[in-house]
């Protein structure tokens, strides 16, 4: 007579706990929060923008800088009306940062 | 000097990341909640307790993935005040107000009816609990809703000014951002193909038990809501699809034509590109198979709109780059001190190519100083890369086609009453469990992949809306994500794969299969007769005998 085949190692699956499937999710649920909790207060306790806001100032800084002498928008459109294809520049590095 | 680039791409990196394992827990909520609604319902007109072992049993699903993805998403948030902070503070005014909306009103509806979905089968009447039922799926679908709207903004920022003395962008119309057309349109996308990827997953788990033959009453019913529920909800996407498809080449020409890699603008109404190989350096789309008229009709809803091809889409930008520079300008006198009406008119009638501007902020640090050569290459920036949206594209269209069929064929077949012999159909549900997953992130793919460079579409690039951060620091928060979501994927598969191959004798009625199965065994064994008590056998005698 043939015996019924017992699936394969690789596809039984591994048993969480012994826990009715209520208290198995709690317990994943507690151990879920507690990994949140980790990461949050290792990695993200300190965030730059507290309730979305940041120092005017700091933004200013990052959008803008640097700082210069008061420049008219007329200069800065006759700047680019001066194309040069030939002009060879070298990319510069990100100022802010 | 902080290598900038390095933290920007880890920075998106990890949100991609992070938001992608999210979104395979939201979809199954999404749309497993409304067809235990429609379980429910069929339970509470007809009284039929199948019904009601039904809902319990897919309820048991859906609590196993409610309880893996609740929270998943507020990693997103931990990361916008860390990762993300000039993001944060520039949009923070609007942004904030819809994600505060989400969590306050739809994130606790939906968490405190789960638990009176759970627990009050005994103590609320078929009637109130069908209103629990009802109010959970709602919360789901609210939550989504306000964070749609969120997202919507992003790619079509309507309802709000940008303020130069708090340096951040302020709501002027909080009925224009919620009633922002992008964010209408991919809010029924969204949930359209969350109820797609639900009706798959109990269409596949109850094919899985019709080909095993068990339980098959309870299988075909579930089988039956899946298969309506699932054809509906597959052309509801396809439709919805095809309107964000419009609304795309309304607002957002740059995502259409890279989706598309259009290259150039064809003559009215353009031919859509079925088949092809998108080259980004060359402009060109090679071996491209065409069909005619259909994007054309599809984008812009007429047969003489023409639709705008990248290399014009280009030369549009050049000239917004060039006004964001005077922007800028306007901008720096404004901040420097002279706020005359004069400056302030300047700056106005500017302000809204100020965003193209600061595209430039990646190659000079004095955006009024860029050379041709700067220009050029942000210039270049403003279109994403094609390839990866193509195919992306093409991948979640076809994902829905299949859908469709598998849908239909399931429908067909069921009100002809010939599904059981259909077994390859069958196999065929079993083995598309996965694919709505796979379709929905492609669908995230090309929806946030494709807004890029920006943050908030030509408003804030995405190189200036990152933190200062570490590099290191972003490494490990990254590998902590990981393992994190790893885990509870892992978690979710595990419990899933059992309940789902234990089917509705989970829920202990004594009804079904194998619970059956035991009973049947159970007599089986006490049937058998006793045995009797063996007699002693003789012991051997320690020592040889003697001859």
């Amino acid at each position: 007579m043939l015996r019924p085949r017992r699936p394969h190692r690789l596809w039984r699956l591994p048993r969480l706990t012994k826990l009715p499937l209520g208290a198995e999710i709690a317990l994943i649920l507690v151990v879920k929060i507690a990994l949140l909790t980790v990461l949050a207060k290792t990695f993200f306790a300190e965030p730059q923008a507290r309730k979305m806001r940041m120092p005017t100032a700091q933004v200013e800084q990052h959008l803008l800088a640097p700082a210069s002498a008061p420049i008219s928008a007329p200069a800065a459109a006759n700047a680019f009306n001066t194309f040069d294809a030939s002009t060879s520049t070298t990319e510069v590095p990100h100022a802010s940062h | 000097m902080l290598p900038i680039d390095e933290v920007v791409s880890l920075s998106r990196l990890q949100f991609a990341i992070t938001a992608l394992y999210h979104f395979l827990f939201v979809p199954l909520t999404l749309g497993l909640s409304w067809i235990l609604v429609i379980m429910e319902s069929v339970y509470v007109m007809t009284g039929s307790p199948i019904y009601k072992d039904m809902t319990r049993f897919w309820g048991k699903l859906f609590g196993i993935n409610f309880a893996m993805g609740v929270a998943t998403g507020i990693t997103l948030e931990f990361q916008f005040g860390t990762n993300w902070s000039y993001y944060s503070h520039y949009v923070g005014d609007i942004f904030g107000t819809p994600l505060a909306i989400e969590g306050m009103a739809a994130f606790f509806l939906e968490s405190t009816f789960v638990g009176l979905f759970f627990f009050g089968w005994d103590r609320l009447s078929r009637v109130k609990h069908l209103m629990v039922t009802f109010l959970v799926a709602l919360g789901s679908s609210l939550s989504a809703l306000w964070i749609l709207i969120a997202n919507g903004w992003m790619n079509n920022p309507v309802g709000a000014e940008f303020n130069f003395e708090t340096m951040r962008m302020e709501l002027v119309s909080m009925t224009d951002v919620i009633f922002n057309p992008v964010a209408q349109v991919k809010f029924v996308h969204t949930v359209a193909a969350g109820y797609v990827t639900a009706s798959m997953f109990v269409l596949g788990v109850s094919a899985y038990y019709l080909l095993k033959g068990r339980d098959t009453a309870f299988a075909l019913r579930s089988f039956a809501v899946a298969a309506g529920f699932g054809l509906a909800s597959t052309l509801s996407v396809i439709v919805l699809g095809d309107e964000s498809g419009y609304t795309a080449g309304e607002v957002n020409k740059v995502k259409l034509a890279a989706i598309e890699a259009e290259w150039e603008t064809h003559p009215a109404p353009a031919g859509i590109t079925v088949f092809g190989l998108p080259d980004n350096k060359g402009e060109r789309t090679d071996y491209a198979f065409k069909v005619p008229y259909v994007l054309g009709l599809i984008a812009t809803r007429s047969v003489d709109t023409p639709v705008v091809g990248i290399k014009d889409l280009k030369k549009e930008h050049e000239v917004r780059i060039r006004n964001g520079m005077l922007a800028y300008a306007a901008l720096t006198r404004l901040k420097s001190g002279d706020k005359s009406p004069e400056a302030r008119a300047e700056f106005d009638k500017l302000k809204h190519d100020l965003g193209y501007g600061l595209l430039l902020k990646k190659y000079t640090p004095n955006v009024i100083d860029a050379t041709p050569q700067q220009i050029a290459k942000a210039v270049d920036d403003t279109i994403p890369n094609v390839a990866p949206l193509f195919w992306s594209f093409r991948g979640m269209v076809a994902l829905g086609m299949l859908f469709l069929f598998i849908f239909s064929a399931s429908f067909y077949f069921l009100v002809r009453k010939q599904l059981a012999p259909q077994r390859w159909l069958l196999r065929l549900a079993v083995f598309s469990i996965p694919l709505p997953w796979i379709a929905a992130e492609l669908g995230w793919i090309v929806a946030e992949y494709g807004r890029q460079p920006w943050t908030i579409a030509g408003i804030l690039p995405t190189h200036l809306s990152a933190s200062t951060l570490q590099p290191s620091s972003l490494y490990f928060s990254l590998a902590g994500f990981i393992l994190f979501y790893t885990f509870l994927l892992v978690v979710e598969m595990i419990l899933m794969v059992k309940y789902a191959k234990r089917g509705p004798s989970s829920l202990h009625t004594g009804k079904y299969h194998w619970e059956l199965l035991e009973k049947e065994k159970k007599p089986a064994v006490a049937a058998k007769p006793p045995v009797p008590p063996q007699p002693p056998r003789p012991r051997a005698p320690l020592s040889k005998p003697t001859r």
